[in-house]
């Protein structure tokens, strides 16, 4: 993604590929950053693993049991309710048991201050500058949280993003964004290090989770309203930024923020369009969330039919467990499904719109097709740290012994948390960098909006038709929902 | 930047932030008491969904969902 730049900068000085880029490069740290993460994670993960036997109907099995030893010094703020903001950081339960993210929420802070300092400083730049800058963006992420935490925010999914954009804008737009403040203000390096944390997450082994009928779904309608809405687009709403184009047709088909923030990293859309797109997305989330469960019990459809139809059309994959949640247990377990499978795609789509962008967008019409060096130059490498990480995390998934616990424990301990922190940072980055007059181009017309309910509209009808074929005529019988 | 400038935008930004504050800590904590909120916001609860989840990795039914499945 460009902050200040477009992507078309990329095809007037094609990026440095000599070696020295290993240690200078924002993508590559972003994948150094990630890689010591998830590597000292998953060492501290198998250091700490218990296995236990047992016989069963003179069967033995074998229990495996994984913990993170770094989970209590990595969180975030917690929920909150009522007028309790306290409970962000400190709660006492029914029992009297105390729970605190404190440690946690500090010991994010030093580890990503720190790296971050040492980062910047191998990769020339002022180590210092950013060391004085980091504590006030990360404490307005820390705020974008609690905003996030409070109850009715979390159920109707006005995710983090949204605040940590919202309050980074209040901050730019009112008293500005400090020139002290700018060196922290890295929302490149940010996102990327998070999406290659979030690959350890797509993990290729759920992708059968439902069988056949979810893959088609979740992966076959969802690539046709990809590029049938980019077509679209281009085609017939003509919108000039091919960048702001494949990002909204990205988050609105595929899952939302986070294949909004995949996405607009490959493709190097500037910041008012992720911001955008995150907007847009999150807004119609709402509405459909709201909205689906409704139609689906006036329609007559059954749990599995409406699930399978949510967790493809919704955005968010928070929306889709709580509008499957109104709607019935089952309805929940297919669509959170359908959704998870989904959510997988999100590797998959970052190579590709990359690949795309850097062979046919940001080639020159009129010069010959880039041989295999120069896309190797111009790709952007952390999008190899995503894809390699996903493919490692899932091979250690599926086959070391107690993978699916060694794996979940690494995530669910640490990295899924700092991925979030890293998100939250961007975000807030993305605000202090942003004037509201800068988004007025983009919305003039209402192209973007236009292109968000072309491709929504599409999208409804396609899952449903697919949904429809798969789970009630051609795997009825064999999935056990025939009416 | 002048001083009424500044003044000015430091007004914009205590406003904003009060607003804010109202917002959280009025308005949203009287809609989450309402008693259909308030059940809805249980089950959610009980059920282990986060509406605010961006990835399947924090929905804490999924694991639910996916042992299920498994079996």
């Amino acid at each position: 993604m460009t902050s200040e730049t477009g992507a078309s900068d990329a095809t007037e000085t094609p990026p440095n590929s000599r070696f020295s880029n290993l240690r200078t490069s924002e993508d590559w740290w972003a994948i150094w950053c990630a890689a010591i993460l998830l590597v000292v994670s998953f060492v501290g993960v198998c250091l700490n693993v218990s296995r236990t036997s047992s016989v069963e109907e003179n069967v033995e099995v074998v229990t495996v049991e994984a913990v993170n030893p770094f989970k209590a010094y990595v969180s975030k703020p917690g929920k909150w309710s009522g007028w309790h903001v306290a409970e962000a950081f400190y709660k006492v339960d029914d029992e009297g048991a105390v729970s605190t993210t404190i440690p946690g929420v500090i010991g994010v802070f030093l580890v990503i201050g720190i790296m971050f300092t040492v980062a910047m400083s191998i990769r020339g730049e002022s180590a210092v500058a950013f060391a004085k800058a980091f504590p006030f963006v990360f404490v307005l992420a820390t705020i974008s949280y609690l905003l996030a935490g409070q109850e009715l925010v979390k159920a109707y999914n006005l995710e983090y993003a949204l605040w940590a954009l919202l309050i980074g804008m209040i901050i730019s737009n009112t008293i500005g964004t400090s020139d002290w403040i700018k060196p922290a203000v890295q929302t490149e390096f940010f996102i990327k290090t998070g999406l290659v944390l979030l690959g350890a997450e797509v993990l290729m082994g759920r992708l059968l989770a439902l069988g056949i009928p979810g893959v088609f779904v979740a992966w076959v309608v969802t690539p046709v309203v990809l590029i049938s809405t980019y077509v679209f687009g281009q085609k017939v709403l003509k919108i000039p930024s091919k960048s702001l184009n494949m990002v909204v047709s990205a988050d609105m088909s595929v899952c939302g923020v986070s294949a909004a923030i995949a996405t607009a990293a490959a493709c190097k859309a500037k910041k008012e369009e992720l911001s955008l797109a995150v907007g847009l997305s999150l807004s119609f989330t709402v509405i459909m969330m709201v909205l689906m469960p409704i139609v689906i019990r006036y329609a007559g459809m059954d749990e599995v039919l409406g699930g399978a139809w949510m967790g493809g059309t919704i955005d968010s994959t928070g929306a889709v467990a709580v509008a499957g949640a109104v709607l019935g247990e089952r309805a929940l377990e297919v669509a959170a499904t359908v959704k998870m499978i989904q959510n997988i795609l999100i590797g998959v789509t970052a190579f590709g719109v990359a690949t795309y962008w850097v062979t046919r967008v940001e080639r020159d019409a009129d010069a010959p097709r880039p041989g295999l060096s120069e896309i190797w130059i111009r790709f952007p490498k952390f999008v190899l740290g995503f894809v390699a990480a996903s493919i490692v995390f899932s091979i250690l998934h599926g086959t070391l012994e107690g993978g699916p616990e060694i794996v979940e424990a690494v995530y669910k301990g640490s990295t899924k948390t700092f991925r979030g922190w890293f998100f939250c940072l961007a975000f807030v980055s993305i605000g202090l960098a942003t004037n509201f007059r800068e988004l007025a181009p983009y919305l003039k017309g209402g192209k973007p909006l236009l292109l968000y309910v072309w491709g929504q509209s599409l999208n409804l009808c396609l899952t449903l038709a697919m949904a429809y074929l798969m789970f009630k005529v051609i795997f009825a019988e064999a999935i056990g929902v025939a009416q | 930047m002048s001083h009424a400038s500044a003044v000015r935008r430091w007004s914009a930004l205590v406003a904003i932030s009060a607003s804010i504050l109202f917002i959280w800590l009025i308005i949203l904590p009287w809609i989450s008491d309402r008693p259909a909120m308030k059940q809805h916001l249980s089950e959610l609860d009980r059920q282990g969904i986060d509406g605010g989840a961006m990835y399947y990795t924090e929905l804490e039914v999924m694991d639910r969902i996916l042992d299920k499945i498994e079996r």
